[in-house]
């Protein structure tokens, strides 16, 4: 059926009708937890359309709504059973969008925080790899003047130990000497009395064979007496 | 006692050589990652710049965090209008103020 | 004043209308098949779906860390690579993987392009999904034969079967294996026109029941919000209809490559 049997259908349509159609509407305001304020409910509806200024807006919502009302006239769009699936479809949709989209929304993010999480996390380590091998090769940069200070040590050393090595030949040699002469004197020594002793021995032997020869004696009575002489001619 | 020093105990430690820098336990590894630095491209990446309107689309609602479900909104509402205008080609306007066929 | 809607009687069944939008007449041969249909325009619909807005839009420009568009890909994938893996297993499970995914997100994509008012579904073409299936069925067939000779008859034995029980049991299996070819399909067609056909019916009704008067028009959004609750279940059975698919696929080849 045509608008224009419908408009006439409409106006012959008593009023009583359309009074009765306040209650459901009213029961439904009664059911919202919180009715929202109309301008509030507008802006929403507003700010959920593309485009920037308010103007803009309201045009587009506008405009649709009157290609609506004209394509449903001119009969552009044909309402058959369909259409009660595009109304529910666009329930779908926006059931899908409210609830749907956001816990999606959540999860996706969620999902992509943690890859870049797991990517960040091994760039951080990857880092503090190379960064410690720096620093470990770094600690050996000073590594050929150390090796050179070493080398001087050693070098030192060498001398060292030549020097020491000399010093101690030379004591060495030292105390041999002192040792060869020590027993020269020892030896001479031992000789000189070896040979005081002979002449001491030969004397006292000769002494005595003297002794006994009488005209020594004789001599030495002599001489004894004539000691005694002199002795008591001193005395005198 | 000094006769038995040898020469050897003369050279000093070897603390450091070109075998023994690469005897680290990752020192093979980070040759591989110095090469892989080496080719890698230096300084900041090109900006990527979307071309044609696929391109341009794409960066508008696929992209990074322009991600969003608008895209399924728009397969909808464009399988919706095709489906419809052809469901009227076909059908519906031969139907036009409730006449039967 | 809502009595906008026409008075002639529609069949629920004209959504699965096929029209030719280019045809081939020819005297000799029979070339309608090569004819683009709106099944083909859906079929391409699907395609460039698939190709162009799941895999080449949603790569974020190569980047390591994908977007939100590319998580849901790679859910998808992943969801159908342990299903896979885990109904096929062993060390063929990877073969068959492509196969199983294409199939999964053909007939994915399909049913939830096919839930858009005014559109066309795929896959309640039971001569196009009974023949995806029967195909499907042959060629895991052949695959079981090809790779064990007569022994694949051994599907056809459970094992611990008694000797006289076998004759009667081999008939059985034998039959309920050639009945897979037929009732994988079916199982999703079935699905998704009777989904289609009860959301059109019920329209249907709610559309005659709104247009009485104002009053009905107010309370017939008492039934509509029934069908926005069918509606939001048929799209759980087009995503569920599609893994089952994928999954009855998967058990049919597992069958075929270890036999039981």
């Amino acid at each position: 059926m045509s608008l224009r049997a419908l408009t006439m259908k409409a106006s012959t349509r008593p009023l009583v009708m359309l009074g009765m159609r306040q209650a459901p509407i009213g029961a439904r305001y009664m059911s919202t937890p919180a009715p929202q304020d109309p301008k509030e409910k507008a802006s929403s509806i507003l700010s959920a359309l593309p485009g920037n200024s308010a103007l803009s807006k309201t045009g587009i919502l506008a405009t649709s709504a009157a290609a609506a009302v004209y394509a449903i006239s001119n009969e552009l769009y044909v309402i058959n059973d369909e259409t009660i699936l595009l109304a529910t479809f666009s329930g779908f949709v926006a059931i899908a969008v409210k609830f749907l989209a956001p816990a999606y929304k959540d999860y996706a993010d969620a999902r992509v925080k943690q890859v870049s999480d797991v990517l960040n996390a091994s760039r951080t380590k990857h880092v503090d790899a190379v960064k410690q091998r720096i620093d470990s090769v770094s600690e050996l940069q000073s590594v050929s003047d150390t090796t050179k200070v070493l080398f001087d040590v050693s070098k030192e050393t060498v001398e060292l130990e030549a020097k020491a090595f000399e010093l101690k030949q030379k004591v060495d040699l030292a105390s041999e000497a002192k040792s060869v002469l020590d027993s020269w004197v020892r030896y001479e020594a031992s000789v000189r009395q070896l040979q005081q002793q002979q002449l001491a021995e030969t004397v006292i032997k000769k002494v005595t064979s003297e002794l006994s020869n009488s005209k020594f004696q004789d001599k030495v009575l002599q001489q004894s007496v004539a000691d005694v002489e002199k002795l008591f001619a001193s005395l005198k | 006692m000094i006769a038995k020093r040898c020469l050897s105990t003369l050279i000093p430690p070897k603390i450091v050589s070109a075998k023994n820098l690469g005897s680290a336990p990752n020192a093979q590894r980070i040759s591989q990652v110095v090469q892989f630095y080496k080719s890698l491209p230096q300084g900041a990446a090109p900006a990527y710049k979307p071309s044609g309107p696929i391109g341009k689309y794409k960066a508008k609602y696929f992209d990074g965090d322009n991600a969003s479900g608008k895209p399924l909104l728009h397969l909808a509402l464009f399988v919706l209008g095709m489906g419809y205008s052809m469901e009227y080609y076909f059908h519906l306007r031969h139907h036009k103020g409730g006449a039967e066929h | 004043m809502l009595n906008l809607l026409n008075t002639y009687i529609n069949s629920p069944l004209d959504q699965f209308e096929i029209r030719v939008f280019l045809g081939f007449v020819s005297p000799f041969f029979d070339l309608s098949c090569l004819s683009f249909t709106t099944f083909s325009l859906y079929a391409l619909i699907v395609f460039i779906v698939i190709v162009g807005g799941l895999n080449l839009l949603t790569t974020n420009n190569d980047k390591i860390v994908g977007s939100r568009w590319y998580v849901s890909q790679e859910a998808m994938y992943d969801t159908i690579l342990n299903m896979v893996k885990g109904q096929i297993g062993g060390k063929y499970w990877g073969y068959y993987f492509p196969l199983v995914y294409t199939f999964f997100i053909f007939i994915f994509t399909a049913n939830l392009i096919s839930m858009i008012p005014y559109s066309f579904a795929l896959s309640a073409h039971l001569v196009f999904v009974v023949s995806l299936s029967t195909i499907i069925w042959l060629g895991a067939t052949i695959t079981g034969l090809y790779k064990h000779g007569l022994i694949f008859f051994s599907l056809f034995v459970p094992t611990g079967t008694p000797l006289a029980l076998v004759p009667l049991l081999v008939l059985i299996e034998l039959l309920s294996y050639f009945a897979r070819a037929i009732s994988l399909g079916l199982r999703l067609s079935a699905n998704i026109i009777a989904g289609h056909l009860l959301l059109l019916i019920l329209g249907g009704l709610v559309l005659s029941l709104m247009s009485v008067s104002y009053i009905y028009f107010i309370f017939g959004f008492i039934p509509l919000a029934a069908i926005l609750a069918i509606l939001c279940l048929e799209f759980a059975i087009a995503v569920i209809q599609s893994y089952v698919w994928s999954i009855l696929t998967s058990s049919y080849l597992k069958d075929a490559l270890y036999l039981h």
